[in-house]
């Protein structure tokens, strides 16, 4: 309680609640565009992210990634457009209701229950995520090693039916991690004599390239200007009693399987916000209205997919293994401002996780605020052109990268993986898996090496722990379930 | 499979501890597991009967994506020479113009506004000094 009571004090500070405003600010804008997700919000703001204290920064990320979430809402209900995956189903319902004149009541909604989703998984993320680093406290080299492979086994198996490909991406990214000098004997590996390549690839222009050049690179291809946007005024946004009364289960239930689906590794807030639609059109009780305009058709998917922010935090503070692509980009954030998370952020970084936790209550009140107070604005934003939007984006990618070192070589390196990223998902392999194979490969080379010297090289020591073993089960389990699944889609 | 090749010669110079995993063992290791994985990959497109029934490749799409990428290794390249006030508008509006958007004018001031507002940014607020060029 002491240490929570210290994060709100920090939070509360004029600097910090200042740029979680900001924070929550950006990534609603974000998020409502069209194009725009959360990760690329975080990945502009990590020239700002290294300049400030790690606590301040994350604080000011985890609002980013919070207002993201919520600001898919937006277009999903005036545009028929999600802004991000996660609101996919929020427009099955959001958008007749824009269509009969309430786009304010289903933007009213949303924000009401994307507030109650938030705080229900930021309990749970205060809740659960100690006593899960007690666990992980136990950890020896062996099962960190296996942790790494499970963390990228699951994410590429997220990659739905390109498990495979998933891997590949993991594994090329296993293999960048090793360009540069070797940390255990001290020669140069893979680095064709090259005095830059010997320092490695650093993270920041890796993340740029692969989540945000790749990004415009694919947008340039079909870009062609449109007509402006006409989007529906937006008035009356406050909710009735009655009306908050009739969503509040299906917020409640959406809100606590968004927890869960979070926690999950690989999972996101895409698959909730579907499984939460589906629950509420069986018990709710507008259900006959589901697909032309019920409430609870909004703020069940909602409440599901701002509940996985805080469940997906959980994995990634506690285990060092992100939850989604937006964390697995926060995990890179972290390791840029000297952060390290796993079980031991709980012993030497307490303040840091207290003012996460105290930050994400405050962010949820904030999104409640900023959502009420800024929607009527809404049709605005949405009517700024991408074609002007994403050639200022390559320009600040450009600008990021440069800022790592003061040097073009960053840039140069953030060009190279944006195009490589390019190729990538245009052939169908997912870009996360690779940046995460960059993060976890030196902790899973670090630990396979301490684990093989213990035990005399022999790689057995992977099965004889428990912890391993079952890291290495889940991995082979994750595996098999996405294939399975593939197959069954195919057939 | 060609790149894990690659990484299997790479690699095979380098020194082999007696005890714990060597710089050249960790890499080889992930490359093998490469090259089993793009071996799957490989027959399971031979199975499914790739290429045949992909789609022509859009290559007018991949120029447009190309000329952008070689657009900005080209700014990256003279932006020590030139410098970010001159040259960022130039890119800027080019960019602008390769993604389609027709009011010229509006893309003249948007380029040069943008420019200035990153400028003033990061070398004010930010501390980074964007390269200014030669000529000041």
């Amino acid at each position: 309680m002491t240490n929570l009571m210290a994060g709100f004090a920090l939070v509360f500070q004029p600097l910090t609640f200042l740029l979680m405003v900001f924070g929550v600010g950006v990534g609603v804008i974000i998020g409502a565009l069209p194009g725009l997700t959360a990760s690329m919000g975080i990945i502009l703001l990590l020239p700002l992210v290294y300049r400030l204290p790690a606590n301040v920064a994350l604080v000011m990320l985890c609002g980013l990634f919070c207002g993201g979430m919520y600001g898919g809402s937006i277009s999903a209900i005036l545009l028929k457009t999600p802004g991000t995956p996660s609101a996919s189903a929020t427009l099955l319902d959001g958008y007749p209701l824009c269509e009969q004149g309430k786009a304010g009541k289903a933007l009213g909604i949303s924000t009401i229950s994307s507030f109650i989703g938030g705080l229900i998984s930021t309990v749970c993320l205060i809740l659960i995520a100690p006593q899960l680093a007690k666990v992980a406290l136990k950890f020896q080299a062996a099962d960190y090693f296996s942790l790494s492979i499970f963390g990228l086994t699951i994410m590429a198996s997220s990659s739905g039916k390109k498990v495979v490909k998933g891997l590949i991406a993991g594994c090329i990214g296993l293999l960048a991690s090793c360009v540069g000098i070797d940390t255990i004997v001290g020669v140069n590996r893979l680095t064709f004599n090259n005095m830059y390549l010997a320092g490695g690839f650093t993270l920041l222009p890796v993340l740029i390239g692969v989540f945000a050049i790749s990004e415009v690179l694919a947008q340039v291809q079909n870009s062609k200007d449109k007509s402006p946007v006409s989007v529906q005024a937006v008035t009356n946004m406050l909710p009735t009693w009655l009306d908050i009364k009739a969503i509040l289960p299906s917020a409640l239930v959406g809100g606590v399987l968004g927890v869960f689906i979070g926690i999950i590794p690989g999972t996101g807030g895409a698959i909730a916000c579907f499984l939460a639609y589906n629950i509420a059109q069986k018990f709710a009780k507008d259900r006959h209205l589901f697909g032309k305009g019920a409430l609870s058709g909004v703020a069940a998917p909602e409440s599901a997919n701002n509940a996985t922010t805080g469940g997906a935090l959980i994995p990634m503070l506690c285990l060092g293994v992100p939850g989604d692509v937006v964390t697995s980009v926060m995990l890179g954030a972290l390791i840029l401002i000297g952060v390290r998370p796993g079980p031991l952020l709980f012993v030497e970084n307490v303040d840091i996780v207290y003012s996460i936790f105290a930050g994400m209550i405050i962010i949820q009140f904030l999104m409640l605020g900023f959502g009420l107070l800024s929607s009527r604005y809404a049709p605005l934003i949405l009517k700024v052109p991408y074609t002007l939007l994403m050639p200022i984006i390559m320009v600040l990618c450009v600008v990021g990268s440069f800022s790592l070192n003061n040097a073009l070589y960053d840039v140069t390196v953030a060009l190279g993986f944006g195009v490589l990223g390019f190729f990538l998902k245009r052939w169908g392999y997912p870009g996360a898996p690779l940046v995460l194979g960059i993060i976890l490969g030196p902790m899973a080379e670090e630990n396979l090496n301490r684990a093989l010297l213990v035990s005399n090289n022999s790689w057995s020591v992977l099965v004889q722990r428990p912890i391993s073993l079952t890291f290495l089960i889940l991995a082979a389990i994750s595996i098999g379930i996405s294939v399975y699944s593939a197959r069954k889609k195919e057939a | 499979m060609v790149l894990s090749i690659g990484v299997w010669v790479l690699t095979a110079n380098l020194p082999t501890p007696k005890r714990g995993i060597g710089p050249g063992q960790y890499p080889r290791v992930i490359a093998s597991t490469l090259f089993i994985l793009g071996l799957v990959q490989f027959l399971s497109n031979i199975i499914k009967g790739y290429p045949k029934q992909t789609a022509a490749v859009q290559w007018k799409q991949i120029g447009r994506a190309g000329l952008l990428a070689l657009m900005a290794f080209v700014y990256v390249r003279l932006l020590k020479p030139i410098g970010f006030p001159l040259l960022t508008p130039f890119f800027l509006y080019a960019t602008i113009v390769l993604f389609g958007y027709k009011k010229r004018r509006t893309a003249a001031i948007v380029s040069i506004g943008a420019t200035a507002v990153i400028f003033l940014l990061f070398n004010v607020v930010f501390m980074v000094f964007l390269p200014v060029g030669r000529i000041f």
